[in-house]
């Protein structure tokens, strides 16, 4: 990864994960804890990003909120790849019959715009993060899918499957073998696409009010309430939001470098 | 001006509404429009289906509709749609005179008739309308001629002119209602000042001067001064703030307690106290462990520190107060013995109850402000005496679901307070199988009081009962009362001869704008 | 199909059990899912979107006011990323390599990552609660106010229009590289053509093809913002509505907000097909 923004990206990456696995070490005070004399406190050195409406410490909040991002995004992209990969290698794959099956739910799908989507699920199960992480997966996982499929459609005209398939494999072994290995690189680097849209969909219900629940604080809660205080606190609505534009920046960064290191092009997902 | 102020202005701002009866507006007519704005649209503009009394549809309400009476800050009645009124002996026929001249904004006469279908229309069970319930004491309504409209109760009650005067008692033109039908909610027409315009949902909604309005001001100029009204919808505190500060509106209802200081020093700004704020409160189910146990109740009540939450959550503002009463209603009684934040006692009572080493505890609470605030407060503070809250948060509906099928542990409360009618609190919270007995405690001798406090007239008998009512609630400590905060209306200094509902409901009616 | 009672939005917490019950056989909420679900769309079908429980209000109605204003909040912003996005991805292809292209290419990775939510809270924090300059919410109709109507909409479609302008800044600057690099256009400089004019008259044409359809797709992302952006600015449109629909558990008003949304992106994916085949003769519409 020689791109200097590859590096810059992967080192706010860092100093996510970091923030996220090491708060009970970093964070200067519990995310919790009160403060009833420090109410609304600017920041200074003993708050860096200020303190909110219970004086409690805003770095340590949004510390916390990477744990929170950061889980989301880990997991709902899992869900979506573990299911989406498959889905994409099956229709690509294993006939035109199930290809137009899975493709017409496919479409179907997303005519859903990934966030309507998302409300639309939260609104069946209910508020709450977890339904957020399933619902950030259920968007992701047609987009997936469809990825995957159009890597096969590719690779399988590739003169080395035709090779394999003239020795006589099975279309199970070609499959996995041979196709399954070259789609990896786009996934890879799709996968970091759909990272940062799981962030950006979870802190959007966070927001709203349908994602996180106090008192764990997501950014995107984090943001809406400080909305309760901005002619007050401008740092309230401000260092949240900071830390999901940073996140996402990471992301996309890092993706672009994955994509020159791969020697990937993606469609137009 | 030092927040702590604000009581003290709240009591006096009370005691001169009830001394100067009816100032004389120097305004006139004027044809100005002006725009006010509240957080929460109604979810019908007919009045039956509206939110619980003194709730925030009343601010639309009062621009549109009349009650026969109306209830003022000093406990008095006005007339206004009935002239006159008589009580028979035994207190359960009430007979009422109605005024002549006055029309439905459509044309409809008002007359006993009218009136009659009104109060027929809110107990019919095929409306279903919720509004009604606050109506159930009347058996029968009758126009026994023209203009008098003869009431009978199925027993004496103290509450039945308060609730004449609130949403219940609101008169619709009956001929509106019956061609509209289901479309009369979004078609309001009534007897009031203004009439409506147009209710653009999700933004405002416009009413104008009706120009055959019955009622004048002293001097014989007609009502209302204003040309007319625009309430807008905007949830968010600190938005009403900007639009009040540049002109864009001249009147809000609630901001937070933090922007009082910012209104006061603001010299186009005003800030009105209302005669009514909130009560936040909570409860615990005392219908089994841990909490059935009295012993471990008082233990938590004397580990909260009621001040320390007050000053935390109302920038100072508030106020705290034996019971869920504010020191201002008239049931108020400062010798209440009540639970003060004693640490040491809350250590001993805590060990006496069987729980030397801390209790974990649920507490269920609605998502809303302040009262996540609050729970997350009491968690922290809390934590010291071991007593170690894990919080709830659930969405109103399924709240409401768990603390009425008593499946919790401890819940967040709030209460709008003072009430029209003590009894409108007392009844249906602490009440005789009351409809929001949070707590689920049982005490007969409490309902006894509450039973008979809500037919006894005279006004000394009736403090006295709620006293008593108080000192048993404290004594069960089914609740644990925290701490009233004030609600103030930031205004535009131009705003004048503003008045207002017992309940803090808007009276747009006498208002004019200064130069 | 949303969890909760909606008889609490509509009664109220003090209505009695037997009030409750009374409603949910008014509104049908006690036959099973299923059915309900059939009910409604045969009902749709006839063009009866049912009413709202929570206002009465007939579905069809509010989406006849709120359409407008989402639509509108959405060609707004459209037109804001077309207009800033292509000249911006030209400039950054023409200038390929130089400072303009490191500072406009920089520019559009920042208007992607940026929470859109938060862009529109900084935007209020700074040009209505700090400046004054603009109203900080609320809407307008145009014909009442064409002036203030306008006031009021710029900051909204900043927000919503940020990402697109972003995505099209950068998808434009792609395509313009990609199509120069191409022999036509060689040849064309071989020619003689200035620069400038190759630029614009052979390139961007048929650069504007994939941009197209990236605009297209937006479209959806577009009305995803715009509900989160009605929400915080208080304009009444689409997106409000349907927000205000799953907390209040007005299941009518959701269903009918998602059905014109989800249609109106299935139309939009098939004009920008369409368009696809008029502009560029190799794509046949199937």
């Amino acid at each position: 990864m020689r791109s200097p923004l590859g590096v810059i990206g992967l080192v706010l990456l860092l100093v996510n994960i970091v923030g996220a696995v090491g708060y009970e070490v970093i964070a200067p005070y519990p995310y919790a804890e009160i403060h009833p004399r420090d109410i609304l406190h600017e920041p200074s050195q003993e708050y860096p990003f200020g303190t909110d409406n219970l004086g409690r410490d805003t770095l340590s909040r949004v510390i916390y909120g990477a744990r929170i991002s950061l889980g989301v995004m880990t997991i709902s992209t899992g869900l979506a790849l573990v299911v989406g990969v498959p889905v994409g290698l099956i229709s690509g794959y294993m006939g035109p019959l199930a290809d137009a099956l899975i493709m017409r739910i496919i479409d179907a799908w997303l005519a859903f715009p990934a966030l309507i989507l998302a409300l639309a699920i939260v609104a069946i199960l209910g508020p709450g993060l977890f339904n957020t992480m399933i619902a950030v997966a259920i968007v992701n996982m047609p987009r997936t899918a469809r990825l995957v499929r159009g890597e096969v459609l590719r690779l399988r005209e590739q003169e080395y499957v035709t090779a394999a398939r003239a020795l006589g494999a099975s279309k199970r072994r070609i499959l996995l073998r041979h196709i399954y290995p070259g789609t990896l690189g786009s996934t890879i680097v799709f996968a970091s696409l759909l990272a940062s849209q799981a962030i950006i969909t979870e802190s959007s219900l966070s927001f709203l009010g349908l994602g996180a629940q106090p008192p764990e604080p997501s950014w995107g809660s984090m943001i809406a309430m400080g909305t309760r205080y901005w002619n007050h606190a401008w740092w309230l609505s401000f260092f949240p939001g900071l830390a999901i534009f940073l996140t996402v920046f990471a992301l996309s960064f890092v993706g672009d470098a994955l994509r020159d290191a791969l020697d990937v092009r993606l469609g137009h997902n | 001006m030092k927040p702590r102020k604000l009581l003290l202005l709240l009591a006096a701002l009370l005691l001169a509404l009830a001394v100067l009866p009816g100032v004389n507006a120097q305004g006139g007519r004027s044809d100005e429009t002006i725009t006010v704005a509240t957080d929460l649209e109604p979810n019908s503009l007919d009045p039956l289906f509206g939110d619980a009394i003194g709730g925030p549809d009343r601010y639309t309400y009062n621009l549109m509709y009349e009650t026969l009476i109306r209830l003022e800050q000093d406990g008095s009645l006005t007339p206004m749609l009935a002239e006159s009124y008589e009580v028979s002996e035994d207190g359960t026929m009430l007979t009422f005179t109605l005024r002549e001249g006055v029309t439905f904004h459509d044309g409809t006469p008002f007359n006993a008739e009218a009136a009659a279908f009104n109060l027929n229309r809110a107990l019919d069970p095929e409306v279903n309308a919720p509004r009604g319930a606050d109506l159930t004491v009347i058996e029968s309504v009758e126009a026994t001629d023209e203009m008098t409209l003869v009431i009978t109760l199925a027993n004496p009650s103290a509450t039945i002119f308060t609730n004449l005067a609130t949403e219940a008692g609101m008169m619709i033109s009956p001929t509106a209602w019956q061609t509209l039908g289901e479309d009369y909610g979004r078609n309001p027409v009534g007897t009031g000042p203004f009439r409506f315009v147009e209710w653009r949902s999700g933004d405002r909604l416009i009413v104008e001067r009706f120009e055959d309005y019955w009622r004048m001001d002293a001097a014989g100029v007609p009502l209302p001064y204003l040309a007319g009204v625009t309430m807008r919808f905007i949830s968010d505190p600190a938005v009403k703030l900007v639009e009040l500060q540049t002109g864009n509106v001249a009147l809000t209802d609630a901001i937070n307690p933090i922007d009082f200081e910012i209104v006061e020093d603001d010299p186009d700004l005003q800030l009105i106290l209302v005669p009514s704020g909130i009560h936040q409160w909570m409860t615990f189910n005392v219908t089994q462990p841990p909490f059935d146990d009295v012993t471990l109740r008082r233990a938590i009540l004397h580990a909260i520190d009621r001040q320390l939450l007050s000053d935390v959550i109302t920038f100072g503002t508030g106020e705290v107060t034996p019971t869920i009463v504010p020191s201002f209603w008239w049931v108020y009684e400062p010798e209440l013995e009540d639970y003060d934040y004693d640490p040491e006692q809350a250590r001993q009572l805590l060990a006496e109850a069987g729980y030397p080493d801390g209790i974990d505890v649920t507490m269920s609470i609605i998502q809303r402000e302040p009262d996540t605030q609050i729970a997350e407060l009491l968690q922290a503070t809390l934590a010291e005496f071991n007593i170690n809250i894990e919080i709830e948060v659930l969405e109103r509906q399924a709240w409401i679901d768990k603390v009425l099928a008593y499946d919790y542990e401890m819940a967040m409360l709030r209460a709008g307070v003072p009430r029209p009618d003590p009894d409108f609190l007392f009844g249906t919270v602490f009440g005789r199988g009351a409809a929001n007995n949070w707590s689920g405690g049982q005490n007969e001798e409490l309902f006894g009081i509450i039973d008979e406090a809500a037919t006894v007239r005279d006004r000394d008998a009736r403090r006295e009962l709620y006293v008593r009512a108080q000192e048993i609630i404290l004594a069960d400590a089914f609740y644990g009362f925290l701490f009233f905060r004030p609600v103030a209306f930031p205004a535009s200094d131009a705003l004048q001869n503003f008045t207002m509902d017992v309940d803090g409901g808007w009276r747009l009616g006498e208002v004019w704008l200064s130069e | 199909m949303l969890p909760g009672d909606p008889t609490f939005t509509i009664l109220g917490e003090e209505a009695t059990q037997a009030q409750r019950e009374r409603a949910r056989e008014e509104l049908g909420l006690n036959d099973p899912l299923p059915v309900r679900y059939v009910a409604w769309l045969g009902d749709v079908f006839q063009g009866d979107f049912g009413r709202s429980y929570r206002t009465r209000e007939p579905v069809l109605d509010m989406l006849e006011q709120r359409i407008p204003i989402t639509l509108e909040l959405t060609f707004l912003s459209m037109g804001l990323a077309i207009l800033l996005g292509v000249p911006l991805g030209v400039l950054s292809a023409r200038f390929h390599n130089t400072i303009i292209d490191v500072l406009a290419s920089t520019l559009s990775i920042v208007g992607m990552a940026v929470p859109f939510f938060w862009l529109g809270i900084l935007l209020i924090m700074f040009f209505s609660l700090r400046l004054g300059w603009l109203p900080p919410s609320g809407y307008i109709p145009i014909a009442e106010d064409p002036v203030e109507h306008f006031k009021l909409m710029i900051l909204p479609t900043l927000t919503v229009g940020a990402a697109m302008t972003a995505t099209i800044a950068r998808q434009t600057r792609g395509s313009m590289l990609e199509v120069l690099s191409e022999d036509y256009v060689r040849t064309a400089r071989a020619k003689g053509l200035r620069q400038d004019a190759v630029v614009f008259r052979h390139a961007l044409r048929n650069a504007l093809i994939p941009v197209m359809t990236v605009a297209g797709l937006q479209v959806g992302a577009l009305l995803g913002g715009a509900v989160v952006t009605e929400t915080i600015f208080s304009l009444p449109g689409l997106g409000r509505m349907l927000v205000n629909g799953i907390f209040q558990r007005d299941f009518p008003v959701v269903q009918g907000a998602i059905l014109f949304i989800v249609s109106s992106v299935l139309l939009v994916n098939l004009i920008t097909d369409l368009l696809y085949a008029m502009v560029d003769p190799r794509v046949k519409v199937s």
